[in-house]
């Protein structure tokens, strides 16, 4: 479930999804995950926080939004 | 019409400007920023509700939550627990077992210790390998 949430996500934002790969599924810190992209920490932490966001709603209420 | 992928980054920016106002400013903020689009507005809405709902979601590494059996999809202890080495690849977390055998989410080390750009652009992409 959580797998498919982050195909989805990969879909709307790879980098995103990238990130949630890197920081949750392998465990890196953010900012092994910024050097690994090439991002700064900053990045990392916000595109994080909507990352986490959009997956939490998705798999609690299977949202997906449409425009 | 816009698809998700075109309409997400304006969603992104929307949530994390109403994140950083003051909470009794936020429905006046969203108002003001979406304006007549309703949908923009609900969209946004239910994202900052889904943060404020996540709690510890995804807070710690996919590792620590197999506990709870977030990831086995099916009854049975799994042959390869998190953190067991099978060849070259790291078990990060059973995905799904059935008749033919188990699916795990698992990291190349091998291309985590060479640690060249062009492994790390392989690390980066999710790795399951079926055995």
């Amino acid at each position: 479930m959580l797998d498919e949430a982050l195909r989805e996500l990969g879909r709307i934002d790879e980098r995103q999804a990238r990130i949630v790969e890197l920081k949750y599924f392998a465990g890196l810190s953010e900012e092994e995950v910024g050097a690994v992209l090439s991002l700064s920490r900053a990045t990392i932490s916000r595109e994080w926080q909507s990352a986490r966001a959009w997956m939490y709603r998705r798999m609690t209420t299977g949202r997906i939004p449409q425009a | 019409m816009t698809d998700d992928r075109s309409r997400w980054p304006r969603v992104k920016e929307i949530f994390h400007s109403a994140l950083a106002c003051a909470p009794d400013q936020r429905a006046a903020f969203l108002r003001d920023r979406c304006g007549e689009d309703d949908a923009l507005r609900d969209d946004v809405e239910s994202l900052l509700e889904a943060h404020e709902d996540a709690g510890r979601f995804a807070e710690g590494p996919a590792i620590d939550a197999l506990d709870s059996d977030e990831f086995l999809l099916h009854g049975g202890a799994p042959a390869l627990a998190a953190g067991a080495e099978f060849g070259a690849y790291r078990i990060l977390a059973p995905i799904d077992a059935g008749g033919m055998g188990e699916v795990y989410r698992a990291f190349d080390t091998l291309s985590v210790r060479g640690a060249t750009r062009r492994g790390l652009n392989r690390l980066t992409h999710a790795r399951t390998c079926a055995m």
